[in-house]
């Protein structure tokens, strides 16, 4: 179980402290599929990198009673003059993971092929997302925070993660965050909406894309 | 897979320190060495040519006062200690930045990146600088030091100084906007401010204790007492050496441990 007690965090910008998340509270069981859905700058990828641990709450605490993922975004994690074997020769060190096995995963999942031996920072940006997640599935993690699923690679690489993620991984938990409803609705048995700093959890899907409609049209939300 | 499933004991969060401070470790050599371990041929080029070309320049303007004066030692012990210190300043410039994206990995933090990179650069000059001593002995550049054991120390407050210089310079640069400037300015400064270019004995009487306000200076005398003993008189003390690392290590931890509260400190690109 991931349980998010009262998270508040705030920003300093020259206009004074910003506080970007408002008393977040929810948790997690093992196999819940959570979706949050918020508007560009909502506060979604820093919401995922406080879960993740990558970045500190102002207040508030985080129990992780899983394995959690780091975020898998299209940036981060990987040291660009590194080649992909070598980042993932770290990644596997970090967290413990046998390498070997990782490698055969990896070099299989991602079909990245002899590029995995150049400098991650020659990769296009859907190389890079193609290493990641082929290697978050390889370090196996008991819950995923996922930064844009369909930020993932091609058609068919988005589709090859999608279905390892709910197929063989099916009783994994899993976090995503989106600005797009499509793959929340498919896939997820819990979904949020994050609007203003603040978190509204629905039960029903319909009702929290219903929500998600009214603050996109612009009218916020009062809870 | 293991990791603390609940808040992690200390003997746990210790346990995962070590592996991520040894996975950084073997990541900084490859970067350093450059895989094929051409990376410190390179290292070793800079210092030896320093030292020959300063050699020469002694040798052309004759054999100064004292006679038997191995110009190679005064090199080797002047621009060893000056390059130790540069070479962990200018290395750390962006270090941070360039690391930000390791922080997204919850168990890697600030101060292993920082603690695996001024490791391995203290242990890179080290070698260079053992390998150009063992050079200039084969070369009867100069005879085996009398005192070796000040050689030894003299080098070892000098990395404990160097490290301190990495922490510290790296963590203003991602601090402050005017930080990577201002270790521009700490780098140039360690030219003058680490005593190989003169001896404290050279100077007039009256401005030696300004030279001696320096740490850096006591090291490089105290090293080339090792080496000349009795030719030259040196001027030193092992504990303003000492007292001033003392110093120097908790102001350098205040400001990490600053960086790691402020907001910069995470992986956000």
């Amino acid at each position: 179980m991931v349980e998010i007690k009262h998270i508040w965090k705030t920003y300093l910008t020259r206009r004074g402290p910003r506080d970007i998340l408002k008393d977040i509270c929810f948790s997690i069981q093992k196999g819940d599929k959570l979706g949050i859905l918020g508007c560009n700058g909502a506060g979604k990828s820093t919401l995922i990198r406080i879960i993740s641990g990558a970045e500190l709450p102002t207040s508030g605490e985080i129990v992780r009673g899983m394995t959690v993922s780091w975020p898998l975004a299209l940036q981060g994690g990987f040291v660009g003059n590194l080649t992909g074997t070598d980042n993932l020769r770290f990644i596997c060190r970090v967290y413990d993971v046998d390498y070997d096995q990782a490698f055969r995963q990896v070099s299989d999942f991602s079909e990245l092929g002899h590029y995995l031996d150049e400098p991650v920072r020659t990769y296009s940006s859907g190389m890079r997302a193609r290493l990641a997640f082929a290697i978050s599935m390889a370090v196996d993690f008991d819950c995923y925070l996922i930064d844009e699923l369909s930020a993932v690679g091609d058609r068919r690489f988005n589709k090859k993660f999608k279905d390892v993620l709910f197929g063989e991984k099916g009783d994994r938990s899993l976090i995503m965050v989106s600005h797009f409803y499509g793959v929340i609705q498919e896939y997820c048995n819990k979904v949020a909406v994050l609007d203003q700093g603040r978190l509204a959890l629905f039960e029903d899907t319909k009702e929290a894309i219903a929500t998600y409609d009214r603050v996109l049209a612009g009218q916020h939300i009062t809870f | 897979m293991r990791q603390p499933s609940q808040e992690p004991s200390l003997r746990a969060a210790l346990a995962v320190q070590r592996r991520v401070v040894g996975a950084l470790l073997r990541r900084e050599f490859i970067s350093l060495s450059g895989r094929t371990g051409s990376g410190f041929l390179f290292m070793l080029l800079e210092p030896t040519i320093f030292m020959l070309v300063l050699s020469l320049l002694f040798i052309y303007r004759g054999r100064l006062e004292h006679a038997q004066f191995s110009v190679a030692a005064f090199a080797l012990s002047g621009y060893g200690i000056m390059w130790a210190c540069r070479f962990q300043i200018f290395r750390s410039m962006g270090l941070i930045s360039s690391n930000l994206p390791l922080f997204y990995h919850r168990n890697v933090r600030v101060l292993d990146v920082l603690i695996a990179r001024s490791l391995i650069q203290a242990a890179s000059v080290t070698v260079s600088f053992m390998s150009l001593f063992c050079l200039a002995l084969f070369l009867n550049l100069f005879s085996f030091p009398e005192e070796f054991s000040l050689v030894v120390g003299s080098w070892f407050l000098v990395q404990w100084y160097g490290i301190n210089l990495c922490l510290l310079t790296s963590a203003m640069g991602a601090l402050y906007s005017m930080g990577t400037k201002l270790g521009m300015v700490i780098n140039a400064l360690h030219i003058v401010i680490t005593g190989g270019l003169f001896m404290v004995e050279w100077l007039p009487v009256e401005y030696r204790p300004y030279a001696l306000l320096f740490p850096m200076v006591h090291a490089t005398e105290m090293m080339r007492d090792g080496f000349f003993n009795d030719f030259i008189p040196t001027h030193y003390d092992v504990w303003y050496v000492i007292k001033a690392n003392i110093i120097l290590t908790y102001f350098t931890l205040c400001m990490v441990l600053k960086y790691m509260k402020s907001e910069a400190a995470y992986g956000r690109d």
